[in-house]
């Protein structure tokens, strides 16, 4: 377990820095819940009605529209509705950013977002494993999603030099490696899952996917009568375009250069101020215009997103520079750089770790 | 028989494969920008009329759209409003007789601040638009009709009341009415003119004001043998807590607790005091359970048996996320704390500071 030994804050005596330090972002995260209001009701449903826009013009211009330029605009405007409405919406809906609006139509509690990843899977896999468990190795099983190897600490195998493509491959159908991360497809595989079990465990994916196919590639192509290829091949090119995004987006949220990782030992005891601090080392931010913040859902702030996950996403770049600052005192290192910087270094560890990389332990105890 | 579930279940199934293009929330959205008072389903109304009844009660007449199915008279209807964001709701009961034209009209005592009801009296005017439920409850006049009545308001409890005999007066009835009309202060008095203009309309309507401040408080008993011929009246109540509670005790007493119809309001109960165990009513589970001052919701819930859906057990994932119905409940994490009715909280984390009522 890493501790914070560098230029501890000195303002109360008695506790340790750890404790100094939960108690400093648990103040950023008091303040921000006591000033929550209409500013952050009028955020979301702009969002809301900006993915509903572009859905409806995307749709409209792959289904009406004419000619090869209309069908590129529409691609672009179809895979900016879904992934605003995955990124910005769905996915922070879910973490119940905006559960404190009581509408209905917000909840964490009933949302479902136009993926093919099921609500109950995602909030298991992502809500309560991958938050708490982050970058813990075994227990976080968004780290590598079971078939990336990005750390000496992972063991390597022959079929491990291919994992490139792999992760070309994941990155192409990012929303169904989502979806059936939560299935656990790889404890079957290794017979430690009932075959009964696995059916009982798929039933959410399977209904959610064919609702999900059956719209984007049955329902829209059939109402555009004779035009039905280019919505269907439309349709086809705004999931990939949406899934290659999320995916490098996603990647470089815990797998780039200096993000670390953590053991199960190390972290059986941690405190609150542990924990942080584990948030803090095991995510990196990007920094980019507001646009492309949205566009990320405001995971380009990856940090502050880990430490206060049911925080209202367009509040993290406001807080980001307290946060900076206290990881300054504390001598923690604040990960962030721009998007291809970031990226590159995601796939760069992806190439350097398909070898059979050995050496010091990474900077974990 | 075998055809009727099978044909509901293609047709279930085929309009959910056209879920797509049926999200409700997306037109709706789509035609509240067009007039607000719009909706495929939900029943929205828009303010035509405030009128300010004394310093802290006011009526509003709101023009509802076609969603509204009527009321009947003596029923409530829940109002929800945007405060700060955040969606408030408030049980309010209807104050006037149903009729063709679809206006209800609501009255609102002003109660604790920041709530709906404090919301209203700073902001409602000619041209808001609310959202409502539809017209509920049981507190409704005899069915058939009832030809001796008596009417006991204690306060704002008067509204209700107000919308049957307005309703009788449609009807042109001539039923015997005793209506006792409870009130603290002269200026508290509600509705002397409406009520006047009634009993014009009402050969048999009795109008009995009573003042406490003037002419003391007037307990339940007294009230009984004011009226003589009590067992052949249905009784019809609405007021505060201590009003109901009273005049329920000695109506069992005289052994007349079937002829009487309660409306009571969801009045927030005080903190209990610091430390000290809470009583925590699970609605769906129908169990009561205690909460101890050193275990959150959650635990005492386990505790109790209950099995709430949990996560993290760290305020994080918000799995055991509960519906909270009444009660003050505090956020371990953040310091916030709940008090409205109908909000969302997080078990694992909190912990009661008054009696609850939560959907478990």
């Amino acid at each position: 377990m890493n501790s914070i030994t560098a230029a501890s804050h000195p303002r109360q005596a008695g506790t340790t820095p750890s404790d100094r330090l939960a108690e400093e972002l648990d103040a950023i995260r008091t303040e921000v819940t006591a000033s929550l209001g209409e500013r952050d009701a009028r955020h979301i449903r702009r969002m809301v009605d900006r993915a509903q826009a572009s859905a409806v013009a995307g749709r409209g211009l792959l289904m009406f529209g004419w000619g090869p330029v209309s069908w590129i605009l529409g691609v672009i405007a179809l895979a900016h509705a879904k992934i605003l409405e995955n990124m910005e919406i769905g996915h922070n809906v879910m973490h119940g950013q905006y559960d404190w609006m009581n509408d209905p139509s917000l909840c964490s509690q009933s949302y479902d977002w136009d993926i093919v990843c099921a609500r109950e899977h995602w909030l298991n896999s992502h809500n309560v494993e991958h938050h708490n468990y982050t970058n813990i190795l075994g227990k976080d099983h968004d780290y590598g999603y079971g078939m990336l190897r990005l750390t000496r600490e992972q063991r390597w195998h022959p079929a491990t030099l291919l994992q490139p493509v792999w992760y070309l491959l994941l990155a192409m159908l990012f929303q169904w490696g989502v979806a059936i991360h939560d299935i656990k497809l790889g404890r079957f595989l290794k017979g430690r899952m009932s075959r009964a079990e696995l059916t009982q465990r798929s039933k959410p994916f399977l209904a959610k996917a064919a609702r999900q196919l059956f719209k984007d590639y049955v329902l829209f192509p059939a109402l555009a009568f004779w035009q039905w290829p280019r919505v269907l091949l439309g349709n086809l090119c705004a999931n990939l375009i949406r899934n290659v995004w999320t995916n490098a987006i996603i990647f470089c949220g815990h797998f780039t250069e200096n993000a670390q990782t953590f053991t199960r030992d190390g972290t059986r005891n941690e405190s609150r101020g542990d924990w942080y601090l584990r948030q803090i080392q095991g995510s990196s931010n990007l920094e980019g215009g507001r646009w492309f913040h949205i566009l990320s859902g405001h995971l380009s702030h990856q940090i502050e997103h880990h430490l206060f996950p049911d925080m209202p996403a367009p509040r993290y770049p406001e807080i980001a520079p307290r946060v900076r600052e206290i990881c300054e005192r504390y001598g923690i290192h604040y990960n962030s750089a721009g998007f291809w910087r970031q990226y590159g270094s995601v796939l760069k560890r992806i190439v350097v770790h398909a070898w059979p990389t050995r050496g010091p332990q990474a900077a974990t105890a | 028989m075998t055809s009727i579930p099978a044909a509901s279940k293609i047709r279930r199934r085929l309009v959910g494969a056209l879920d797509p293009l049926s999200d409700m929330a997306a037109w709706n959205r789509l035609l509240a920008r067009l007039d607000p008072a719009w909706s495929l389903d939900r029943v929205r109304a828009r303010v035509v009329a405030r009128v300010d009844e004394n310093a802290d009660t006011l009526s509003l007449w709101l023009k509802t759209n076609r969603r509204w199915r009527g009321h009947r008279a003596g029923q409530h209807v829940e109002l929800s409003l945007e405060i700060a964001g955040v969606t408030r709701r408030r049980v309010f009961s209807i104050s006037n007789a149903a009729g063709s034209s679809r206006l209800i009209r609501l009255t609102v005592q002003r109660q604790s601040a920041g709530g709906v009801t404090d919301w209203l009296h700073a902001h409602a005017r000619p041209g808001l638009v609310v959202e409502l439920g539809q017209a509920a409850g049981e507190f409704v006049l005899p069915e058939p009709p009832s030809d001796r009545l008596l009417m006991i308001a204690g306060g704002s409890g008067i509204t209700p009341l107000l919308a049957m005999l307005n309703h009788l007066a449609d009807q042109d009835s001539t039923a015997d009415i005793m209506f006792f009309q409870l009130f603290g202060h002269p200026a508290e008095r509600l509705f002397a003119e409406e009520l006047e203009a009634l009993a014009r309309r009402l050969p048999g309507l009795r109008v009995i004001a009573h003042c406490s401040a003037e002419n003391g408080r007037l307990g339940a008993d007294e009230l009984a043998s004011r009226v003589s011929d009590l067992a052949q009246r249905t009784t019809l109540l609405c007021g505060p807590e201590g009003l109901m509670t009273d005049v329920t005790r000695a109506w069992a007493v005289l052994g007349l607790e079937t002829r009487l119809r309660t409306e009571r309001f969801a009045a927030p109960r005080p903190p209990a005091g610091g430390g000290a165990e809470a009583r925590v009513h699970a609605v769906e589970s129908e169990q009561v359970f205690t909460q101890s001052a050193s275990l959150t919701l959650l635990e005492s819930a386990e505790a109790a048996g209950l099995r709430p859906r949990f996560g993290c057990r760290a305020g994080l994932c918000r799995t055991c996320l509960c519906r909270k119905r009444s009660g003050q409940v505090r956020n371990l994490v953040t310091g916030l704390v709940s008090s409205q009715t109908d909000e969302w909280v997080q078990l694992c984390i909190s912990v009661a500071e008054s009696d609850l009522e939560l959907v478990l």
